[in-house]
Parts: C-alpha cells; structure tokens; sequence
C-alpha cells in the first residue's frame, strides 16, 4: 500500500512536471478522438452510392413514362384503365431500384470485407424500417380507396423520415437527404396538383446528387 | 484518486494505438482492411501499431481465408478491455485534477 502511494507521488511528479506530456487539454482531445472512432466504426457503410444514383435514375425513368401514359389526360388523375399501367410501373421502379441497391451493396461489401449482413446493417435496417412500412401502408391504402392525390407527396416525407431515422446508423449525409425530401414533401402538399414534379426532383433528381456525393467522397 | 494517474497507460498514448482499441471494444471484431478505411492510416503504420497491441495481448488476431484472400480479423481481450477502462479512469482523472 505504501510503496503504491509512494510511487503515485512519483508519477504526480512526473506528470507535474511534463506538463506537455498529458494534461487537461490533451485528456479531452484523446476523448474526443475515442468517441468520433466509435461513433465511426458504428455507421453501415455498405450502401453503395452509386446504386442510389442509379434508383435515382430509374425513379426518372419511371416518371417520364407514367407522364407519356398521363399526357392526353388534365392534370395528374388517371382514367380507370390506365391505373394498372401505372401501379405497375410504381411496382417496376421499387423492385428494380430495390434489386440494383441489394446487388451492388452486395459487392461493394464482397469488395471492401465487410459482410453485407451483420449487426451495424440490421440496426441501419430496422431504423430505416418502419417510417418506410407506414410510408407503403399509407400508399398501399390510398391505392385501395383510389385516393391518389397524396400519394406523392406522403412517399416523398415518409421517405425524409426514414433518411433522417436512418442516418445515425449509416451515412451522416443521409439527414441532409432526409430533410430536402422532407422539405419537398411538405411543399408538394401545398402544390399538389404537380406533386410527381416534386416526387421525381425528390426521387431522382436528390438521391442522384445525393448518390455521386457518396461515391466520391467514401468510395473513389 | 492519485491512484487513477497510476492507470495511465503507456501504450494507449499513441493515438492509432487508442483509436484501434476503441474500435475493438465497441465492436466484436474488425478486419484489417475496415480498421485502415476507419482510422484513414497506411498499411505499414497500422501493422507496427497492432503489433504492440497483440503483443500486450490486448488484442487476438484470428486468420483465415475468404477464396484465395487472406483474411485477418482482431478482436480485443479480457486484458485488453481492463486495459482500456483503465486509461479511461486515467484520462477522466487528468480532467477533473485540472478544473
């Protein structure tokens, strides 16, 4: 007990004198430095931004056809025979962007080592979750009751919502994504009788920018 | 409370040295290559640092093959934990002793 004490004193004396060594300053910096590591080693990476750009794409895509099929019509309210066309080429833009974001994760993880499922994933997963299965339900039901008009614009925020759920266990920049659709959403209420210009600047236009940022900062 | 400088550690003083033990302890297991992408360091400076760790047994090194790739994970160890907590009683201690 003494000898520790004794060899406490000691190191405060040491520790005294080379103040430059480690103080109070230098402490906080090495705390600081421990939690940003953590906070870092936490974020699922795997998302590869160029499949983002290329769901970017394919929601463009996917716009300028269902506004080819909308073209002889006023304004955006679909006539009864066109409606399955249009169902289905929402369908078609999920599953493929779906599809292109799974398999181009997939080697991205398969490239960089980490394994496409693992614990950091299901957190990212289930944070993105359910704001996006409200998100669909919402959808699905206005489909159901053929109440259309909303459907852009709920997409657009519950897909804002999600971004920003999901953004602590992924990319930082997914809030920023989150928020401009948010914000896109929220107008395109206010306008809606041109909500699929905002759902495809939403859609399209973001996740694209949005996509390229990602690939050039976290992937070049 | 003077005791706590006593678990100040040495080897924790370089900083990658401190990043990659954080890492390990908040997670289960890390690959060479992620702790590179993390720390953002080179091969050879991150090698000698997890050199000294392993040979503190602060941490276990497991290899494998994925296809014809080496594959090398690391994962802390008991020691290795205690070692940590400690140097974190240490660095809480310098920022109390100076308010």
């Amino acid at each position: 007990m003494f000898k520790k004490n004794l060899q406490a004193i000691f190191f405060l004396i040491y520790f005294e004198f080379q103040s430059t060594f480690m103080n109070k300053d230098k402490a906080i910096q090495d705390l600081r430095e421990i939690t940003n590591i953590i906070d870092k080693s936490k974020r699922y990476t795997s998302i590869s931004g160029i499949s983002v750009v290329a769901a970017g794409f394919i929601a463009l895509v996917g716009t300028y056809f269902s506004l080819g099929i909308l073209k002889d019509e006023i304004g955006p309210f679909a006539p009864a025979e066109k409606e399955l066309l249009l169902v289905s080429i929402a369908a078609a833009i999920l599953v493929l962007s779906l599809i292109v974001m799974f398999s181009m994760s997939a080697y991205k993880s398969q490239k960089t080592g980490e394994k496409l499922w693992n614990e950091k994933a299901k957190k990212c997963v289930s944070a993105f979750f359910y704001p996006i299965a409200t998100g669909g339900l919402l959808a699905f039901m206005s489909y159901y009751y053929h109440f259309y008009d909303f459907i852009p614009s709920s997409q657009l925020i519950f897909y804002g919502l999600a971004c920003i759920a999901g953004s602590p266990f992924s990319f930082k920049e997914f809030k920023v994504l989150g928020i401009l659709c948010l914000i896109l959403g929220v107008i395109s209420l206010v306008h809606f009788p041109y909500n699929y210009v905002y759902w495809a600047a939403g859609f399209g236009v973001l996740n694209i920018v949005y996509g390229f940022y990602i690939h050039f900062k976290y992937e070049k | 409370m003077s005791n706590d400088l006593l678990l100040y550690n040495k080897i924790f003083e370089n900083k990658i040295r401190l990043q990659i033990m954080s890492v390990l302890v908040s997670n289960d297991a890390c690959d060479f290559n992620s702790l590179k992408d993390l720390l953002d360091v080179t091969d050879g400076n991150l090698a000698s640092n997890i050199k000294v760790l392993e040979k503190e047994e602060y941490i276990s090194v497991t290899k494998s093959f994925v296809g014809k790739k080496p594959h090398t994970l690391y994962a802390r160890t008991e020691k290795g934990i205690e070692a940590f907590k400690n140097h974190l009683k240490a660095l809480e201690y310098f920022i109390k002793q100076s308010k």
